[in-house]
């Protein structure tokens, strides 16, 4: 056996699975070779080494089911984690929505606060049903009516086809107070806002019309009263009634 | 009723967790206590499950593992590896200790080394990493690799100096 032999040999014979005939030439080799007895030393006493390692560290308890339990449960939760992020993004969106009706009731209010003042007595009102003082009685109405100086018998006897008045009270609109009646059929409820005009104010007659969100008004001014329609129905049917409303009153 | 297991679960489990062992094994060497070697090596196993995807078929998913785990104890890890060993001589601690002084005192020589010196052998020869292997998860030239591999080797023979080196290897056979 040569030295440049030895390297490969070395390996195996520590291990046991050098052939005898070979593991025997290492033998003679290692006795005759100072160089090679040195190298054998040390590889020997890596080999013995790592032994002593391995087995040290492999005595060590290791119970990673605790672990595997806390990863099999993080990683169901992250596996849940997109449906919490669909549910975050719906509640965004939504806030969003809010947040742009609010623009927009903000930037109408801006332009005509009694319109808006309006849609929030109808929300508050006829959507969110806070608990107030409504008169129902025909009779008390037409007296809250005379209160404000509006001609009462026109007022209780206006209802336009397929509706009924079901309510009324009186309530501040930007500083006045207005008449409001509820005007209610199988089909929605719309609210009808009336007050005296200025003195010295005759109306031009003619409807104007908005939308906050998802409420549409329509006004409307003659000699006898001013009016605001509110209503959740179409713009459409808010300018039928309130045109039917102008007629009449 | 029981959790529904997703295929990518199941893959997740039979590639990677099933060297939870292995990993929990180097990461008690490593770190201060057991807590926090079950804390690093939690954190390397969710840290894979969610970069399973990048993953490809056929790659040495425990080299992957480990890669991980060093990545993990190197950055997040710093934390961990500084606290402080606070726990008193529990049960646990009873049972991890070595049955004998000897073994004690290899143990003790094994978690002196540097922590670079301890890697390099629990990788190779715990773990039977070789050494191309160990420097792509370490993130070093494997000339680095095989110095440090031999510089622990002396270090150890040096901590254990009061025995020759014939004793070594009768211990070992």
């Amino acid at each position: 056996m040569k030295c440049s032999d030895l390297s490969k040999s070395v390996p195996l014979y520590l291990a046991g699975e050098l052939q005898s005939g070979l593991s025997a030439e290492l033998t003679a080799h290692l006795r005759s070779c100072a160089v090679c007895r040195c190298a054998f030393s040390e590889a020997a006493d890596d080999v013995a080494l790592d032994e002593l390692v391995r087995a040290s560290v492999f005595k060590d308890h290791v119970d990673h089911a605790a672990v595997d339990r806390r990863v099999r449960a993080g990683m169901h939760s992250e596996q849940r984690a997109p449906r919490r992020l669909i549910a975050v993004a719906a509640g965004i969106a939504a806030m969003l929505a809010v947040t742009v009706a609010a623009w927009r009731i903000t930037v109408s209010a801006h332009a005509n606060p009694v319109y808006a003042a309006a849609v929030r007595d109808y929300r508050l009102e006829l959507i969110q049903k806070q608990p107030r003082k409504w008169f129902t009685d025909r009779d008390a109405i037409a007296r809250l009516a005379k209160r404000v100086g509006l001609p009462s018998a026109a007022v209780t006897a206006f209802a336009p086809a397929g509706y009924r008045l079901a309510e009324g009270k009186l309530c501040f609109l930007d500083g006045r107070v207005f008449l409001h009646l509820v005007y209610a059929s199988e089909h929605g409820d719309f609210s009808l806002f009336l007050r005296r005009p200025d003195d010295g104010s005759t109306g031009s007659g003619s409807i104007h019309s908005d939308h906050f969100a998802a409420e549409q008004v329509a006004g409307f001014q003659h000699a006898q009263l001013s009016a605001l329609l509110v209503t959740d129905q179409s713009a459409l049917a808010a300018l039928q009634l309130a045109t039917s409303a102008a007629a009449m009153l | 009723m029981p959790p529904v297991v997703s295929r990518r679960e199941d893959e997740f489990e039979r590639v990677a967790l099933c060297h939870s062992r292995s990993l929990l094994r180097v990461a008690r060497r490593l770190s201060a206590n057991a807590w926090t070697a079950e804390d690093l090596v939690q954190d390397c196993l969710l840290l894979a499950w969610r970069n399973f995807h990048q993953l490809q078929p056929g790659t040495n998913a425990r080299a992957w593992l480990f890669r991980i785990l060093f990545n993990v104890f190197y950055g997040e890890g710093r934390r961990l590896r500084r606290t402080p060993e606070v726990v008193p001589l529990s049960a646990e601690v009873r049972m991890v200790a070595p049955s004998s002084d000897r073994a004690m005192q290899i143990s003790q020589a094994l978690d002196s080394l540097p922590v670079d010196h301890r890697t390099v052998l629990l990788l190779g020869v715990v773990e039977g990493f070789t050494c191309s292997e160990m420097a792509e998860i370490l993130g070093i030239p494997i000339g680095t690799v095989m110095s440090r591999l031999s510089r622990a080797r002396q270090s150890m023979r040096k901590k254990l100096m009061s025995h020759p080196k014939e004793s070594l290897i009768k211990e070992s056979r």
